[in-house]
């Protein structure tokens, strides 16, 4: 059995790309424009009825490109018929065929060299969900990048969760997230994320805010927070180790889980924060973290997690 | 090929012709491993995956964004028309990528180049026990060198998630590997 490091790794799968056995095609340049004369142009289009397109795709109705109707495939042994058409022959215009059949060769083995090339970026020792980057970091993450006090405030959780004890949930919630919290009432929340407010099943948030960052950051009167936010683009790191980290199945598109106390940091601060749960859900992006104190397990994170609708 | 894009994108199917056949390659790429084979699906195999992903490409060229890149958008099309095959099929692609049988020229010794195809074989198997998924995120990242931009476009996600999907899918990869 090979011990593999990365490097050898994508070393050998860049190869394993580069040889794989696609078998060999009769298409090039001058065969596609005639298949795609053939099938017809865009205005020809015609999108298909729901029970056409049912009946073409099994079911399937992921992708905007499965609206579009479908040209007969040629079979392979027609090709060659495809490849004879005279230049031009289906109101085409421009180069004969035989010289873009030249350029497109030419091009296929250009891309073909370029494919063997290995992927020039490596793994970087991270991953993400949404607009949070996950730096894995080794040993206890708190004692790592959390200490650096540069780029904003790092806030210890117990404070905060002495502010929850108090029952002062809102000035938690302050402690929790940002000092420039503003809030919200629900209609201006919904307004702002264009849907209704996704909740966990049995909770009414005690407080809605949007911080700096942007979203709807719910707070429930545990001390646990919902933040929710449409839309793409980096924003946040996240630096936990690698055993802190976990997929949860089963929960949107894609599910992240951190365990215990990490930092967070923003494009403004940095933060000490809780327990975690991210998916990424109908173009919404989601994080329900913990109490301060951690006083909700993993588990039950989870399991909230999954009860929002 | 910008300027082909362009012209393309005026319903210039020479133009179009010269643009996909520049990203065949990857396109047979993404639709064998989709496919799970070469001959995956019921028979429908690369050739009429790749095909009937080109006549949509050129039928929803209105979609395209201006602007954007092409092989993404294109590769898309490819994936997204491998799974309807599968789907189609009514069962998954269970066949096995191969590597094309080839001549090795040697660039080191003798033994390097055992050990090279051994390795290739190794992991060859161990992509194999991998949903079409995962093979997918790892071939797009390993075999094409898409970046995570063209990654997402081609999955239709988020940056962020598409560095997740790696992640896993090169821990069930390495997983595979230690068996």
């Amino acid at each position: 059995m090979t011990a593999w490091t990365d490097d050898d790794l994508e070393a050998v799968l860049a190869t394993v790309g580069a040889d794989l056995d696609v078998g060999p095609t009769s298409l090039d340049a001058a065969a596609i424009a005639a298949l795609v004369e053939g099938a017809g142009s865009v205005e020809e289009a015609r999108p298909l009825e729901p029970a056409e397109r049912k009946e073409r795709d099994g079911g399937d109705e992921a992708g905007e490109e499965h609206s579009a109707p479908v040209a007969p495939v040629v079979p392979l042994a027609d090709r060659a018929s495809l490849r004879d058409q005279p230049p031009g022959g289906s109101g085409r215009t421009g180069r004969p065929g035989w010289a873009v059949a030249a350029v497109a060769a030419a091009l296929v083995l250009v891309a073909g060299v370029a494919a063997v090339a290995p992927a020039r970026e490596a793994v970087a020792d991270f991953l993400g969900i949404g607009s949070t980057t996950i730096e894995r970091t080794d040993g206890d993450p708190t004692e790592s990048g959390g200490s650096d006090t540069e780029v904003g405030e790092l806030r210890d959780p117990a404070a905060s969760g002495q502010s929850a004890e108090a029952g002062d949930l809102r000035e938690a919630a302050r402690n929790v997230l940002a000092d420039d919290l503003s809030e919200l009432d629900r209609s201006e929340a919904e307004a702002m994320l264009g849907r209704s407010l996704p909740v966990p099943d049995g909770l009414e948030p005690v407080l809605l805010a949007t911080p700096p960052e942007g979203g709807v950051v719910q707070v429930f009167a545990d001390g646990s927070t919902l933040w929710v936010k449409a839309g793409t683009g980096e924003l946040f790191t996240k630096q936990a180790s690698s055993s802190q980290l976990e997929f949860v199945d089963g929960l949107g598109e894609e599910a992240l889980a951190i365990s215990g106390a990490h930092d967070l940091t923003t494009p403004g601060r940095v933060l000490r924060a809780s327990s975690v749960v991210l998916w990424v859900d109908d173009d919404l992006e989601l994080r329900l973290e913990g109490d301060a104190n951690n006083t909700l397990s993993l588990e039950e994170l989870i399991n909230r997690a999954r009860s929002v609708k | 090929m910008p300027d082909a894009l362009q012209r393309a994108l005026t319903g210039d199917a020479e133009a179009f012709g010269v643009l996909v056949a520049e990203h065949l390659p990857a396109a047979r790429r993404v639709a064998v491993v989709v496919l799970g084979g070469r001959d995956g699906a019921g028979g429908d195999g690369v050739d009429d995956v790749v095909q009937e992903a080109t006549i949509r490409s050129w039928q929803r060229l209105d979609t395209f964004r201006p602007g954007a890149e092409f092989r993404p958008w294109y590769l898309r099309v490819v994936a997204n028309t491998a799974r309807n095959h599968l789907r189609s099929a009514g069962r998954r692609g269970h066949l096995q990528l191969r590597a094309a049988a080839r001549e090795v020229v040697a660039t080191g010794g003798a033994d390097e180049v055992v050990i090279d195809r051994e390795e290739q074989a190794e992991v060859l198997a161990a992509l194999n026990r991998l949903d079409d998924a995962d093979r997918l995120v790892v071939a797009l990242r390993h075999f094409e060198g898409l970046s995570e931009a063209e990654m997402a476009e081609v999955l239709e996600c988020a940056r962020g998630t598409v560095k997740s999907r790696l992640s896993r899918a090169m821990a069930r990869l390495r997983e595979e590997l230690s068996l």
